[in-house]
């Protein structure tokens, strides 16, 4: 798995995105950046560029939903991958992430090791595909 | 028309029913002093004393009349199951705890970040011990960096609470400002895609674990 990636936490509260950048700076991801919302996120996206988006469900503005749907309707951006880190936790609502094209669900909260392991797999999947 | 500014010959107590008591035929007496004092006026063309005493009388008599009205209207709202208006001592009530749970909010927030200083600080002391690698130091290194991390990915807590607070604070403000609420106690606008913060026991459906997320994506195609 490649160190150097960007990556964009989004998260409405500052604890939470200051928790997923550590927890990065421990498995090696150093390259990352923040934003408070799916707004914020999309512009910060098309600054870009990104190689994966960890983003919370439920914030002000734009949620999470939304911007992955925002994501995958962008030419540019389509093919990004997302992993969604929420507290939503709800069958319908996994199902609907799903169907928008997300490529990993975490739900809050989360043990340091779920997370490793799930980039982990997002990774993989993504080798494999490529 | 207020107490203070009450007529002068008003008596100093609420009028009763005509009951017969000695509190009624006190009143009694005191409307027969105003009518005959009004008649003096009319016969003095004192248009002053006349208009104090007639007003005087009205409002006597107006005061039952007022109080059995208003308590009507509030067995009437009781009966149609109407809530009863949020008045602005209320509606200071309600803002004082909306304030006061943000607080909580911004007080746990910071309590975490200070938490997540002590932590990296704790990393960059790790880094400075000296452990030969595959030894016993080395070892119990890393088992603190693990635990670490854990102790990192449990301020979540923070993120957690303050989802739950800020929604109660969003239902506080609904009621405050009298917009919609369903039986339940959720806002509409919690209903969309927005989301609805952690699920609460006794009041959400139980949530997917992470192990049945997992198996709901695998049948998915994830």
């Amino acid at each position: 798995m490649d160190k150097n990636i960007r990556i964009l936490i989004v998260d409405d509260f500052s604890t939470m995105r200051r928790i997923v950048k550590n927890l990065l700076a421990d498995l090696g991801f150093f390259n990352t950046a923040e934003a408070d919302d799916g707004t914020s996120a999309l512009a910060e996206l098309r600054r870009g560029p990104f190689d994966l988006v960890i983003t919370d469900w439920n914030m002000p503005g734009m949620p999470g939903i939304e911007l992955l749907q925002a994501i995958r309707q962008d030419a540019a951006l389509s093919k990004l991958p997302v992993l969604m880190v929420t507290a939503e936790a709800k069958r319908e609502q996994i199902i609907a992430a799903a169907q928008a094209g997300v490529n990993g669900y975490v739900i809050k909260p989360f043990t340091a090791a779920t997370l490793g392991d799930k980039l982990g797999k997002v990774f993989e999947r993504l080798e494999n595909a490529a | 028309m207020s107490r203070s500014q009450r007529p002068h010959d008003l008596p100093a107590t609420d009028p009763a029913p005509a009951t017969g008591t000695a509190h009624s035929r006190g009143s009694r007496q005191q409307v027969r002093r105003l009518l005959r004092a009004a008649l003096l006026s009319l016969e003095e063309e004192d248009q002053g004393a006349w208009r104090a005493h007639v007003d005087a009388l009205i409002y006597w008599r107006s005061q039952p009349l007022v109080q059995g009205l208003a308590r009507l209207a509030g067995e009437l709202a009781r009966a149609f199951g109407e809530q009863p208006h949020a008045g602005a001592a209320t509606d200071e009530v309600l803002q004082e705890a909306c304030t006061r749970l943000s607080h909580v909010v911004e007080v746990s927030e910071r309590a975490s970040h200070d938490t997540l200083d002590r932590i990296e600080q704790c990393r960059a002391l790790l880094s400075l011990l000296p452990a030969q690698p595959g030894s016993a130091a080395a070892d119990a290194l890393a088992s603190l960096r693990a635990h670490l991390s854990e102790m990192t990915a449990a301020q979540g807590y923070q993120d957690l609470t303050g989802q739950i607070i800020l929604r109660v604070v969003d239902i506080v403000r609904s009621v405050q400002t009298g917009h919609e609420i369903t039986a339940g106690g959720q806002h509409l606008s919690l209903r969309d895609s927005r989301g609805h913060g952690p699920a609460v026991a006794g009041l959400d459906p139980a949530p997917v674990s992470q192990d049945a997320a997992n198996h709901l994506l695998s049948s998915l195609g994830l």
